[in-house]
């Protein structure tokens, strides 16, 4: 009989139903994608030795901080997985910025097989994914971290653009922006277009021309009707609620742009995900 | 870090106040800007075509961009990269406006 069988057999009375069978080529694979700064996940749980002894584990992954991916593994030696967590230790994270993947692979680099998922989620410093027990989660599932957002602030005649980054998921909940004109005589036509790195494929005019020497403010925000507040010089203007993948840009067309009409730096709100 | 982009002017923090990375990429050619292009022989529109036609049609993307999004590896041990560098940044001047907190004494 094989002798991880004859193990089995023996401690039969000590694994739980979903215990998991290590070999001493399997190891435990941690990836994460992650954006908070300052963070550190901790894998535990518990192992049974080959000789009946329930033996505590800990190991410490450090997540990149630009939601590129990251792996760390670790051998687990001949034993049986009784139970796992995953948690952040040190940072606070909240749900939408890191996302955690166990698994099970045998090898190692990048030629490990993996033979299983584990865990799949958000993983926060108070909210833990537990094996068994928590149902694997994609990242696309809302609610995500809220986000105010200062974008680069355009020289003098510069279009705002703004680019959801790589590895993440944006719902634009809204995009305030100023520009003053100058002096110059011309109608100024504002848009805020949507597109996928080339084609656009959303646009949003704010249907007011802006003239000379005029400072106005543009707000476009998800749901609701075309405002124009005259008392505040500010113009509402509705775009669609939608999530939009990593590369895509959001940026204004002005038509009649003159050489020292001004945008100020765009202020966004959005709702991120990580987009693995 | 507040720096100032080479290749397009634009202006920001490297980080911003919730601790996260912001990761900048130069815009495309506004409509005066191309028309700049064009009458220094830069770049060529087609027949009949304006500048605001143009920028309404396609992207016209300066030569040297910069875009700060990190390029993934699957060697963990590769040193990080961004797509474009561009010309670089270099500190920012001196804003002329106050900051958006402002403590005022007793």
């Amino acid at each position: 009989m094989p002798a991880d069988l004859a193990a089995a057999q023996t401690l039969a009375p000590f694994l739980t139903p979903s215990a998991w069978y290590f070999n001493n080529d399997d190891a435990l694979r941690i990836t994460s994608f992650n954006a908070a700064a300052s963070v550190t996940l901790v894998l535990e749980g518990r192992y049974l030795t080959l000789e009946g002894s329930i033996q505590p584990f800990r190991f410490s992954h450090t997540p990149n901080t630009d939601r590129t991916t990251k792996s760390d593994t670790f051998l687990m030696g001949a034993s049986w997985l009784l139970n796992l967590q995953v948690r952040a230790s040190a940072g606070t994270p909240r749900r939408g910025q890191c996302l955690a993947i166990v698994e099970v692979v045998r090898g190692g680099g990048a030629s490990a097989e993996s033979l299983g998922t584990l865990l799949e989620g958000y993983v926060t410093d108070t909210q833990r994914r537990a094996w068994p027990g928590s149902p694997l989660e994609v990242s696309s599932i809302p609610p995500g971290v809220l986000r105010s957002i200062t974008g680069t602030d355009p020289a003098a005649n510069v279009e705002i653009s703004e680019s959801v980054p790589t590895n993440a998921r944006w719902r634009l909940l809204a995009l305030l922006a100023t520009l003053v004109t100058d002096a110059n005589a011309a109608n100024r036509d504002v848009a805020l277009t949507i597109d996928d790195g080339t084609t656009v494929v959303g646009r949003f005019p704010a249907a007011q021309n802006d003239v000379a020497s005029q400072t106005t403010r543009f707000l476009w925000t998800s749901g609701g009707a075309r405002i124009a507040i005259a008392q505040d010089r500010t113009i509402v203007i509705p775009i669609p609620d939608v999530w939009i993948p990593d590369g895509y840009r959001f940026k204004t067309v002005t038509t009649g742009l003159q050489v020292t009409d001004n945008w100020g730096p765009p202020q966004l709100w959005v709702e991120e995900l990580i987009e693995d | 870090m507040r720096v100032q982009c080479l290749t397009c002017g634009g202006i920001y923090d490297t980080v911003l106040p919730d601790g996260l990375p912001y990761f900048h990429t130069c815009p495309p050619l506004s409509e005066g800007e191309l028309a700049r292009a064009v009458a220094a022989g830069k770049v060529t529109l087609p027949p009949g075509e304006t500048a605001a036609d143009a920028v309404a049609r396609r992207v016209y993307r300066r030569a040297l961009f910069r875009d700060e999004n990190p390029v993934s590896s699957p060697d963990p041990k590769a040193p990080r990269r961004i797509v474009a560098d561009g010309r670089g940044v270099q500190p920012a001047p001196a804003p002329k406006a106050p900051p958006p907190i402002v403590d005022v004494p007793d």
